[in-house]
């Protein structure tokens, strides 16, 4: 089963139980800083409510009750990109970046605005 | 994002707010539904009975309104719909508010006081329709003013208070009977 | 003299008619016995009447909600109109493990901004025609737009499809095979062009 982390504008999505250890050195202020600083990208949304709706709740459970086990683990982020710079771009630029400080895990990327 | 067309002229032709509103731009739809808020606002104090309530409805409605405009394939029939949503965003707050709250709070909420400019302005049978019509059990009230105040059809009544059309048609009539003798009986 | 025993929700039902329709047969008879029944005539009128005043009360209530309408600005102001998403669009990933998409919703809005800055036309609709979330599948762009009286429409579309084709190549790596410009005039008369 895939655990979900949103990258979001303000509160970050850790379990209770602290910070994700998948993340090692990184926190996820530190990831959206890092979003935020490619070229083109204005701003990061926070997740959509029909995802918290279909998903959100089993998921919250399963953070706050076990220890993640070494399950996929998927960061994702959606993001507004610049109505100036080429899109596909900016949105492969941002993947790579938390690729390169993620190496174990699945990125997922939604550019909601542009 | 580059931003949207944001002073949209309010005289832009209906048809064209309304293909704009079903396309998701904000600006297009608010200028859409301005003109209808009034009637759904006056619709939702008279069936919820209280400010609170009938705003606690409308911001409901809007939100739906917004997600679900594009389902409408007539601009000429978005008033209708904005009003049948607003009945029946209505009666699941009133739903709502009897589970939530306890049996002794059941008395009947009045509804928004007349000012005092606009009792002098309330013709005295407007003032006695007003008063007659709280004296209906609910469902009776309910159903007459999402006939009269909402336009809704029997068949919108029946699936939003999950009766049958049948029921409908003999609640209206009841109701209607019973607040002309109410009236009479003031004369 | 007999009483005329026309159940009262027949005549509420027949207040409620719509008068779009033509009668029915029934209809007809019972508009007939109306007609000619003293009692069921003065039943009517007063249902009539109670109608009406219905009605005017309703308009009273608008009225009154028309008289300051500072409502209605905090009602709009305070509700997100959150973007409708639409059909989720890939995007070409750059490695095993990573997934790229954008909404139809961003794709749409960014169009109808391009579309809109251009002087003298005013976009209506804008679709995206065809599988959008299958890569690579032939899509078309369907737009209606309605344009500034006196300005010429041939180089006013021309100069929106050049727009628009060069918006859609900075946004997004759909395969749009072609771009569907509908011109209706204000008062929504179209024209294909």
């Amino acid at each position: 089963m895939t655990a979900y982390f949103f990258i979001e504008p303000g509160a970050s999505t850790a379990p209770e139980t602290g910070a994700a250890p998948f993340l090692k050195d990184t926190s996820l202020e530190q990831l959206r800083q890092l979003v935020l600083a490619v070229p083109g990208v204005e701003k990061i949304y926070p997740r959509p409510s029909h995802w918290l709706r279909a998903v959100g709740g089993a998921q919250g459970a399963s953070m706050r009750s076990q220890r993640l086990a070494t399950d996929q683990v998927t960061v994702a982020v959606r993001l507004g990109v610049s109505s100036q710079a080429k899109v596909p771009d900016v949105a492969r630029a941002v993947s790579l970046a938390l690729a390169n400080a993620l190496p174990e895990v699945a990125i997922e990327l939604e550019v909601a605005s542009c | 994002m580059k931003a949207p067309l944001q002073h949209l002229p309010l005289d832009l032709p209906s048809q064209l707010l309304f293909q704009r509103a079903c396309d998701g731009d904000a600006p297009a739809f608010q200028v859409l539904v301005r003109s209808y808020l009034p009637a759904m606002r006056a619709y939702a104090l008279k069936l919820t009975g209280s400010t609170a309530d009938a705003d606690d409805a409308l911001q409901e409605t809007l939100l739906t309104a917004w997600q679900k405009l594009d389902t409408l394939d007539d601009p000429s029939k978005v008033k209708s719909w904005l009003m049948t949503l607003t009945g029946r965003k209505c009666i699941d707050l009133i739903r709502a508010r009897k589970v939530n709250t306890p049996i002794e709070d059941h008395h009947d909420l009045p509804s928004s006081a007349p000012t005092p400019e606009t009792q002098a302005i309330l013709g005295a049978e407007m003032r006695h329709l007003s008063l007659a019509l709280k004296k209906l059990p609910e469902q009776q009230q309910q159903i007459w003013l999402m006939r009269e105040y909402g336009g809704s059809s029997y068949h919108e009544i029946a699936e939003t208070l999950g009766i049958t059309t049948a029921s409908v048609r003999g609640h209206l009539a009841r109701a209607r009977v019973k607040l002309l003798e109410l009236m009479e009986g003031k004369k | 003299m007999t009483e005329c025993n026309m159940p009262m929700s027949t005549l509420s039902n027949w207040l409620d008619r719509d008068d779009g329709q033509p009668l029915g047969r029934a209809e007809k008879g019972l508009a007939q016995h109306i007609d000619s029944c003293p009692e069921c005539s003065r039943k009517i009128a007063s249902l009539t009447r109670l109608h009406t005043l219905a009605l005017t009360s309703l308009e009273q209530n608008i009225s009154e909600q028309k008289q300051d309408s500072s409502w209605i600005d905090s009602l709009l102001n305070n509700l997100a109109f959150e973007a409708k998403a639409g059909r989720s669009i890939p995007l070409a990933s750059p490695q095993e493990g990573i997934r790229l998409t954008q909404t139809e919703g961003a794709v749409v809005a960014a169009a109808r901004a391009v579309a809109d800055q251009l002087e003298g036309v005013i976009i209506g609709r804008c679709r995206l025609e065809g599988e959008v979330q299958n890569w690579g599948a032939p899509i078309r762009v369907s737009l209606t737009v309605s344009t500034v009286e006196g300005l010429p429409i041939p180089s006013l579309i021309h100069k929106l499809r050049e727009s628009l084709a060069k918006e859609f190549a900075r946004i997004s790596e759909l395969n749009i095979t072609a771009i569907d410009i509908t011109v209706q005039d204000l008062l929504g008369r179209h024209q294909e062009v």
